[in-house]
């Protein structure tokens, strides 16, 4: 009898218990995208000099590697984007091999991919907007709309040699990614 | 009072750590096997679920979506056993159906390993120069001598491998299953790799 009731006062701090295993299950892998994201963009835009704004990366080695998974035959260029004050524009020059930009919103979510095969011989001049941006694209600019203010671009070349990576740096000093404010 | 305490601090802690094991794993509830690749066509999409994208974003923050680029990984070597540093590997592979593609090494911790051997990764452009359609390389701690493209395990303790496929023909479940990717055979070791079961 005595054993049966020392059961029963813990019955329901085990039940709370389990829920709370439940809750903290589900709270922490609902959160851990947004979270790391956050991290990211900040690192970016501290690399870059601010939001807004495209950073060029260096040829990735074991040495010089900033995020889990990074491809030494690629040339990485990211921009940090904030679309609380309005859109952003983005111009992206043809390269003569692979090329992609990649356009994630602040759940990890790629939203929008543009490579090569789709850019012209003028390169692609894209405006991002968020859901609740007026757009304002002009003639000829791909529009790509983010679900939220905060979001992330990665453009991708391909540049396996140090040779192939001189030929990438070159054709990407054009590229930008800036405020339509900064009167671009 | 302190039984609600007990048992509050243990099922919380459980479900955080619970949460952080799951997504630490490279996945792990993969849907797609093609030989002892896997991956999961959901990365970078909409579509994925929770598990699998707080996954990526601790594992491979930054996927592309299957259209644009298809990862396969592996952790084991042809017979299942764990992939170490102190194994010398054969790698056999052959042209893909895919615009370009690459094979890279991480180590436990998601990074490169560290070493200066400037070997971190081996490319199709590298690997398969015209008119090859079949290549042969080494996955060692040590540069071989025999020639074809090394891929370096220096200070990469028990790694995994990842082939990037650019662009792929088809990205079909069948298509994907089907594709004869590159091979991992042990061909000696100076640690015994313990077995990796089934990846």
């Amino acid at each position: 009898m005595a054993q049966a009731k020392k059961q029963a006062l813990w019955l329901k701090p085990l039940a709370f218990g389990v829920l709370l295993a439940v809750l903290g299950h589900l709270l922490t892998i609902g959160l851990i995208p947004s979270v790391i994201m956050t991290i990211a963009m900040t690192r970016i835009g501290e690399a870059s000099g601010g939001l807004n704004r495209l950073a060029h990366g260096n040829m990735v080695t074991p040495q010089n590697q900033q995020i889990v998974r990074s491809s030494p035959d690629l040339a990485y260029s990211t921009c940090a984007l904030d679309l609380s004050k309005g859109p952003v524009r983005v111009f992206i020059g043809k390269g003569a091999d692979y090329t992609s930009a990649a356009f994630y919103a602040g759940n990890t979510d790629n939203v929008f991919t543009l490579n090569d095969r789709k850019i012209g011989p003028e390169g692609a001049r894209i405006m991002v907007v968020s859901a609740r941006s007026p757009i304002a694209a002009r003639p000829g600019e791909v529009v790509v709309s983010l679900p939220s203010d905060k979001g992330l671009l990665l453009v991708r070349r391909h540049a396996p040699s140090p040779e192939a990576f001189k030929r990438v740096q070159a054709e990407r000093t054009q590229d930008y990614c800036r405020a339509v404010m900064d009167g671009v | 009072m302190w039984r609600w305490l007990i048992c509050g601090v243990l099922g919380l802690g459980l479900g955080v750590g619970s949460a952080l094991a799951v997504s630490g794993g490279l996945f792990s509830d993969a849907k797609l096997v093609s030989g002892r690749w896997s991956t999961d066509p959901t990365v970078g999409a909409a579509a994925a679920n929770p598990w699998l994208r707080a996954t990526i974003a601790r594992v491979g923050l930054l996927a592309l979506t299957k259209e644009e680029t298809v990862y396969f990984n592996r952790d084991v070597d042809e017979d299942g056993a764990k992939l170490v540093e102190g194994c010398i590997y054969a790698l056999e592979g052959e042209a893909l159906p895919t615009r370009w593609w690459s094979i890279t090494i991480y180590g436990a911790n998601q990074m490169l390993p560290i070493n200066t051997d400037g070997a971190s990764s081996i490319d199709a452009t590298r690997a398969l120069v015209a008119p090859a359609t079949t290549w042969a390389g080494t996955l060692s701690a040590t540069r071989p001598t025999t020639p074809g493209p090394w891929l370096s395990s220096k200070g990469g303790g028990t790694f995994s491998l990842t082939i990037r496929l650019y662009n792929p023909q088809s990205v079909e479940k069948a298509a994907l299953q089907a594709l004869k990717l590159p091979r991992v055979k042990k061909i000696s070791c100076t640690q015994t790799p313990t077995s990796g079961g089934g990846n």
